[in-house]
């Protein structure tokens, strides 16, 4: 016998929505609904492997597909991506030292996504964690061992306040921090570019480099601060990888086994009952919020110091948005943010070679959406078969 | 006379169990007719037919002598039958006149719809400015809202569910004049669905009281005496203490444990009360949660908070999970002042809650029942801030087995779980805890009769081994089985308190309508 599912018994008076779960209304809310159901289903299953390859070979396909209707060999791209991220060992150090930054964002991100924070803002804790390096970078004169540990903490620091202001500015006045993140993005761009032009205090006034005295730029970071590298079987593997990797292990088993990170994934899964057992949002909120933005900084450290070696208008050249978009297509898994990272990082090396086959390196921005998208459809796909059945399953009963 | 509404033989059934069985309903041209019944009586299932929002299995409708088929609410708006529900329908970020338009067809025109918003508002004297944004005004200025959104319709039916729960006395007041308005002049008829007996028994011509999804009486309020209609409402066959729980039938504990215990200790009254609440006033959202409540509780009692729905039963058990804050009044735990609204602080003061909704405010459906189980006691399963994992599985396991909760493994999310068992998880959370106090809201709620009788015998047994038990329900059963007090609360205060052995259904009756006993 089939019956009609909408007959679902109505409730006598339905009762108000639950005490103390405050208003959570406006993006706020949207993006809890989008992480709740990216977290849905992270069961690992033969399917769900199955779909991710499928759409991971879908989104490549893609990419390339563009790349041959703008009249561009596939396979010249593809050998290029390949020969640049993984070809030989100098490409592989290419290749880690653009994830490093990317994980930082990415590990930053998972924090503050577990405790049910959107910030989204890590483009301007970039930025500022690049600006907090180069105020060490370039005032602070001794050793590399002294500098640059030096000119992370300050990045952190300038990162993780740069977050807390959307963190109080929710807590304390309610503002919705999707919004003040996102806004606080513009703000971070607009100090920089004050800070390196004319009188600004980073600015290059004349020091051998193209460009000094009158573009918007800082002078170089000089040769002590760069970031060294290990010799890992012959890869020079970038010093800011390590820091990165490690950073995620560390923030993976917080988040799993410490009892602080037990209570961040209660107030992230439910701020009610978070509540009644005496975490306080505002407090653990903020905590979460300016760790995020901390992790952001020292991203923006390992750019300065380790790939741009420069203060430019746009330094955070997207790393910020890109290391979010890690967060939430690993759905808010640390490891998986590493594979990630790793991935993204591929995309990049791999695009530097394209140039040279007169391609343009834009495909390669393609070819990632295509990834992330590829990333995200497994589960809604799974979420919408698995509705069918159940309504399936309703109809036959 | 024709009737203006006629329901005859209306059946529905909710996945078998029965809704409305065989409920006829007839109201007079330019009557207001009252609606009687406590939660669950089939109000609510009978005006959702009426409004096309629920087909029944059986029965006929006729509007005005004609037969209708209604088979969605805007059948029901082209047949003149509207209806302003408990919780208004209005979107608060638009104006006034952007809500009204949103419940008529064709295309919106501002200027139109504003001056039908003024002429109908000066008809009925309701004030309401149609530019203003509707998060802006009170609860009383947005049920007006909702009335001139009705009435721009020129309705023949104007159904009002629990239409002064939220209003001041004042604005009741001039909501009825302007009903008796509608009724006298506009050649409408009202339902007013109420639980306030002195209400219905002013305004309503005539009432019908429904009892268990049947239609036990018809009355003319005017010639009946509120303890009458408070008899019709509550029914005659109250459950008396000795009547045997469940629990005995299928073996939870044995029947003269059961009994035996409960009466062996009678709280002395002179005894000094583990919790007591003084005086707690507070509002959420504007609107009016607690009115200066009074309540107090000794130890090894089990006091029951009756009351219909929507009285503030869920303030009062967010105020002893700690997340509702007071302007007045204070909590005391054993003598000792709570700082309630702080996170936390209640639960740190010794006082365990049950939530009515344990699947928002009880348990964290995406973490593991070991989890769950663990929650509130996290800290002493740590060392050196890092959480034992064995620790935390020996207390899970041991919690289970006490509780008999039945899981595969307590690495199981909580997510699937049937209802009583995640029930048990968070009671035996709860419990586990030690607490002074132990409050339980709607704790049976969607749990089957197994489940019931186990929970029941747990609340005894807690209540026996010292803790103060209250038990918040709106089934008035379950708190007359274990109750040695029953306080009923009306509008956010204790309208009065009860010794299970005073409790009668005209009494309790009487104080849930909202009449001093």
């Amino acid at each position: 016998m089939s019956t009609e599912v909408s007959e679902t018994p109505v409730q006598e008076e339905p009762t108000p929505a639950p005490p103390g779960g405050g208003s959570r209304r406006g993006p706020d809310a949207a993006m809890a609904g989008l992480l709740a159901s990216l977290r849905g289903s992270t069961r690992p299953a033969i399917e769900q492997v199955l779909a991710f390859l499928c759409f991971l070979s879908l989104g490549i396909s893609v990419g390339l597909l563009l790349g041959w209707a703008t009249g561009h060999d596939p396979g010249v791209i593809l050998g290029d991506l390949f020969e640049g991220s993984i070809g030989d060992s100098i490409s592989i150090g290419y290749l880690l030292t653009a994830a490093a930054p990317l994980l930082l964002v990415a590990v930053g991100a998972v924090i503050c996504m577990r405790a049910g924070q959107f910030n989204i803002g890590q483009e301007g804790q970039v930025t500022l964690g690049a600006i907090g390096a180069g105020f060490v970078v370039f005032f602070v004169d001794g050793p590399g061992i002294v500098v640059i540990p030096l000119a992370f903490l300050a990045a952190a620091a300038a990162g993780g306040a740069w977050a807390f202001l959307a963190a109080l500015l929710k807590f304390g006045r309610g503002v919705d921090i999707v919004v003040s993140s996102l806004l606080l993005v513009f703000l971070a761009e607009q100090l920089l570019t004050g800070l390196i032009s004319g009188d600004g205090p980073l600015h290059d006034k004349g020091g051998g480099t193209l460009g000094a005295g009158t573009a918007s730029q800082s002078p170089r970071v000089p040769e002590k601060a760069m970031l060294p590298t290990i010799d890992v079987l012959g890869v020079a593997v970038p010093f800011a990888f390590v820091l990165a990797l490690v950073a995620a292990i560390l923030v993976a088993w917080f988040l799993s086994s410490a009892h602080a990170g037990y209570r961040l994934r209660i107030l992230g899964q439910n701020p009610t009952v978070a509540g009644t057992i005496g975490i306080s949002a505002s407090r653990l909120g903020s905590l979460a919020v300016a760790a995020s933005g901390a992790f952001a900084g020292a991203a923006g450290a390992a750019i300065l110091m380790g790939q741009s070696f420069q203060l430019n208008p746009g330094v955070a050249s997207s790393i910020g948005w890109n290391g979010l978009l890690i967060a939430l297509a690993a759905r808010t898994n640390a490891g998986v943010s590493v594979l990630l990272a790793l991935v993204f990082g591929a995309m990049v090396a791999g695009g530097g070679l394209l140039g040279g086959d007169g391609i343009p390196v834009d495909i390669v921005n393609v070819i990632t959406a295509a990834i992330v998208v590829a990333l995200l459809c497994p589960p809604v796909l799974l979420a919408a078969v698995r509705r069918r059945r159940l309504r399936r399953t309703v109809k036959v009963a | 006379m024709v009737p203006a509404l006629r329901m005859a033989g209306i059946t529905k059934h909710f996945n078998g169990v029965p809704a409305c069985l065989d409920v006829d309903l007839e109201v007079a041209p330019g009557e207001i007719h009252g609606l009687l019944g406590q939660n669950g009586a089939g109000k609510s299932t009978l005006m959702n037919i009426l409004l096309g929002l629920v087909r029944p299995d059986r029965g006929e409708v006729a509007l005005a002598g004609e037969p209708a088929v209604i088979r969605d609410p805007n059948a029901a708006r082209a047949l003149g039958v509207r209806m302003v529900h408990q919780h208004y329908s209005l979107i608060p970020t638009l104006s006034v006149w952007e809500n009204v338009v949103l419940s008529s067809e064709g295309r919106v025109d501002r200027d139109r719809t504003i001056g039908q918003i003024e002429e109908v508002s000066e008809r009925f004297g309701l004030e309401v400015s149609p530019r203003a944004m509707v998060g802006d005004l009170s609860v009383g200025e947005q049920q007006r809202v909702e009335l001139v959104t009705c009435l721009i319709d020129r309705p023949r039916l104007l159904v009002l569910d629990e239409p002064t729960a939220v209003l001041t006395r004042q604005e009741s007041r001039s909501l009825f004049t302007m009903l008796r308005g509608l009724v006298e002049q506009e050649d409408c008829s009202v339902i007013l669905i109420s639980h306030n007996l002195a209400e219905i028994t002013a305004v309503s011509n005539r009432a019908t009281v429904m009892r268990g999804g049947r239609v036990v009486s018809r009355v003319s309020p005017k010639e009946t005496p509120v303890a009458e209609l408070a008899r019709h409402m509550i029914g005659r066959d109250l459950p008396g203490p000795a009547q045997a729980d469940v629990a005995a039938a299928i073996g939870a504990g044995t029947a003269a444990e059961g009994e035996g215990s409960r009466q062996a200790r009678p709280a002395a009254a002179d005894e000094a009360p583990v919790l007591s609440i003084v005086g707690a006033t507070a509002t959420s959202d504007g609107t009016r949660a607690l009115d200066s409540l009074d309540l107090e509780i000794r130890a090894g009692e089990i006091v029951g908070v009756a009351g219909v729905e929507g009285n503030g039963q869920q303030w009062l058990s967010a105020l002893l999970a700690g997340s509702l804050s007071l302007q007045e009044g204070e909590v005391r735990v054993h003598g000792k002042r709570v700082a309630v609204g702080r996170p936390g602080s209640t639960r740190k003061a010794g006082v365990g809650v049950v939530p009515e909704d344990r699947k928002t405010s009880g348990c964290i459906l995406d973490m593991s029942v070991a989890d769950n189980l663990a929650l509130a006691g996290l800290k002493s399963l740590s060392r050196a801030g890092v959480v034992s994992r064995r620790k935390l599985h020996s207390l899970a396991e041991r919690l289970v087995d006490d509780f008999d909760i039945a899981v595969a493994s307590v690495d199981q999310p909580m997510r699937s779980l049937s209802g009583g068992n995640q029930q048990k998880v968070v009671l035996a959370r709860e419990m586990s805890a030690q607490p002074a106090v132990l409050v339980l809201a709607q704790p049976t709620r969607g749990l089957d009769v197994g489940a019931v009788a186990d929970l029941h015998e747990r609340m005894r047994q807690a209540a026996a081994s010292g803790v103060a038990v209250l038990l918040i329900s709106s089934d008035l059963n379950e708190i007359m089985q274990l109750s040695d007090r029953i306080a009923v609360i009306y509008r956010g205060r204790i309208q009065g308190e009860l010794a299970r052995a005073e409790a009668d259904p005209e009494r309790l009756g009487l104080l849930m309508g909202g009449v001093s006993a």
